[in-house]
């Protein structure tokens, strides 16, 4: 017993520690990114910059791009990261991601047809992003109509349901690709390929409400989230009212991932990566990993975006083929490394 | 025409020639789509078409301002022209039919064979070529754009087939007009190819606008070049080699910021765009970002 307890404050010490540091680290990131660019800003310059007091592109560059850009990267990467972990625990699948239930592939549809056809029909401001929401939304309904029966919403039928959305709206986006021409196929691609590069102050404010609405709904039920992951039966067992608690964790999920990838695209990896890179460190209760995941993932996006906008200058790589080849042998590496960490305390 | 010095004069070289016996030898730019990749690849037509099909708006305008200026007519006014351009363009792809009608204001009439993009083009070529009459050859105008943004899988068999097929009635031209020079030079083509005698007179009438247009900038003895950024339909820079960041260098002495990218498909950072400052930004409407991230400005 009194081992037990033992190690139940070693893994809260650590996760305390974890959370501080993964903190700092964020700050310091988000302030070293700042810097960072495919244009060469001295360092007095930058913070010339932030006080308003360089030129006016100088200024531009350093308030209107970078910082913004910088803030997107950092709620979308809380976002998706947050969204993994839900995922993985619901579905009691390590290899749940946010894609999982079609919400992903629902956007990048949405999306496609607003630049196929959408602009020349309805000319709206933010109509991309606007598409990608309500496809997410859709789909999201979708999901869960298909997979509702009478006896109540079975995981497996939702996690199938998920599957076969995805594949018919990827369909249908290859579909769209296929007849178009090929500016609108660059820009379907591009936006697909994942990207902050359109993100701006306006960005922000249109995912930051999501993203805290979905936080919230998903941190408020990270004790019945522990109790799930041990086993529906169980936590029913336990007082849990799964059903409601499952409905508010896949609406949280939804409105995070829908969020993030109207904004940016499909960006890949982030979702799966992140929580068991912090699982290896606090554990697997969602009281503390829900936070080091929000964490986690805005340190993470930021370092990926940064890379993408300045690996190769004048260009700037989309961010989702970063995280993915970056992201992909990490991930191998810290299975290997930590094999038995993952799924135990 | 003579006063204008021979450097200051727009020189173009020439891509169609006529032949004594009344045949035509005319340069293609006949695109890497059909295994050609060579500006100097030459078709040889047999006598002058006078009828052809159009795949871009632009080449019916060029046609239209030729007609135009040998009728002595204006853009409002001009039955003559208009009538004679019906008789030379019969057919071209819906979506020439409305550009045509929405960015030129030309109306295209009923009885214009209007067709899909992506439509067999071997069943349509083999129907032109059975309206046209015994003596009658028909040309069909293309870009390489054209063939990209179709479906129709236009290759090098593709074309000899159909010109085989068809008897030789119906013939491929591929145009590129990347620089002034070119789109000087195609115009002369698509003039000469259709008979319009006054296609000369025209083109010398353009050189000499442009001269003047030309000598009063230079006579503007700005401090520097004035920047400029062109923006694609698909959002990425223009770079050099490709006509609308070459108009605006070569006839208004621009400096495009992204010259040194050489192709259409460059992406430029807006950190870059922003650091370079450009006097003036020039973007399609076509993407639903606001004006003030077009212009790269503050949100307001």
């Amino acid at each position: 017993m009194n081992h037990l307890i033992s190690v139940d404050r070693k893994i809260k010490r650590r996760a305390v520690v974890g959370l501080i540091v993964t903190f700092a680290l964020m700050v310091t990131v988000f302030f070293t990114c700042i810097f960072v660019g495919s244009v060469d800003l001295d360092f007095e310059i930058v913070i010339d910059a932030m006080m308003g007091r360089a030129s006016w592109s100088q200024n531009y560059i350093v308030k209107e791009i970078r910082i913004p850009r910088l803030i997107c990267a950092a709620i979308v990467g809380a976002s998706l990261s947050l969204s993994g972990m839900c995922m993985q625990a619901l579905f009691k699948n390590p290899m749940a991601s946010p894609s999982i239930l079609g919400i992903s592939s629902g956007a990048a549809f949405g999306a496609a047809l607003y630049i196929a056809v959408g602009y020349g029909v309805f000319q709206i401001t933010y109509g991309t992003t606007i598409f990608a929401f309500i496809m997410s939304g859709i789909t999201m309904l979708l999901v869960y109509g298909l997979a509702y029966q009478k006896r109540g919403t079975h995981t497996i039928m939702l996690l199938l349901s998920g599957m076969a959305i995805n594949a018919l709206f990827s369909g249908l986006t290859s579909t769209i690709e296929f007849f178009s021409d090929a500016d609108t196929v660059s820009s379907i691609v591009f936006w697909i390929l994942g990207s902050f590069e359109k993100c701006n102050w306006a960005s922000v404010k249109i995912i930051a409400v999501s993203a805290i609405v979905g936080s919230i709904l998903v941190l408020y039920n990270s004790r019945e989230l522990n109790l799930i992951a041990g086993g529906e039966r169980k936590a029913k067992a336990l007082g849990v009212n799964v059903k409601n608690v499952r409905i508010m964790l896949i609406v949280g999920t939804c409105l995070l991932v829908a969020s993030s990838v109207s904004v940016c695209g499909i960006i890949g990896f982030v979702g799966l990566i992140i929580p068991h890179i912090f699982r290896t460190i606090c554990g697997p209760d969602h009281k503390y990993l829900g936070p080091m995941c929000i964490l986690g993932g805005a340190l993470f996006m930021m370092l990926f975006d940064t890379i993408a906008r300045s690996l190769m200058p004048p260009y700037e790589l989309p961010v989702g083929i970063i995280t993915s080849i970056i992201g992909a042998p990490f991930f191998m590496y810290i299975m290997r490394k930590r094999e038995k960490d993952i799924w135990s305390v | 025409m003579d006063d204008i010095t021979a450097g200051s004069a727009l020189n173009f070289d020439s891509c169609v020639t006529v032949n004594p016996d009344g045949s035509l030898e005319v340069g293609t730019f006949n695109s890497s789509s059909t295994g050609k990749t060579g500006p100097n690849a030459t078709t040889t037509i047999d006598s002058i078409p006078e009828k052809c099909v159009c795949y871009t708006a632009a080449y019916v305008d060029t046609i239209y301002n030729i007609l135009c200026a040998k009728f002595d007519e204006t853009k409002n006014n001009s039955p003559l022209a208009t009538a004679k351009l019906w008789e030379i363009v019969v057919g071209m792809p819906a979506d020439c039919k409305t550009a045509l009608e929405r960015d030129f204001s030309i109306d295209v009439p009923e009885g214009i064979l209007i067709f899909d993009l992506g439509e067999n083009l071997m069943t349509y070529s083999q129907q032109l070529a059975d309206e046209c009459g015994e003596d009658e050859n028909i040309v069909i105008l293309m870009t390489e754009y054209n063939i990209r943004s179709t479906n129709a899988k236009i290759t090098e068999s593709t074309v000899q087939t159909i010109e085989s097929n068809t008897g030789g009635k119906v013939k491929f031209v591929f145009v590129l007009s990347n620089s002034l020079s070119m789109v000087m030079s195609n115009t002369e083509m698509i003039g000469t190819l259709l008979g319009i005698d006054n296609t000369q007179d025209f083109i010398e009438n353009i050189q000499i606008k442009i001269h003047v247009m030309k000598d009063a900038i230079s006579k503007m003895q700005l401090e520097s070049k004035k920047k400029v950024y062109v923006e694609t339909a698909a959002g990425k820079a223009a770079g050099s080699e490709n006509l609308i960041t070459n108009l605006l260098t070569d006839i208004l002495d621009l400096k495009n910021i992204a010259d040194y990218l050489e192709l259409m498909d460059s992406k430029l950072s807006d950190e870059q765009i922003v650091s370079e400052k450009p006097d003036i930004i020039i973007f399609y409407l076509s993407d639903s970002r606001t004006m003030d991230e077009k212009m790269r400005v503050p949100s307001t």
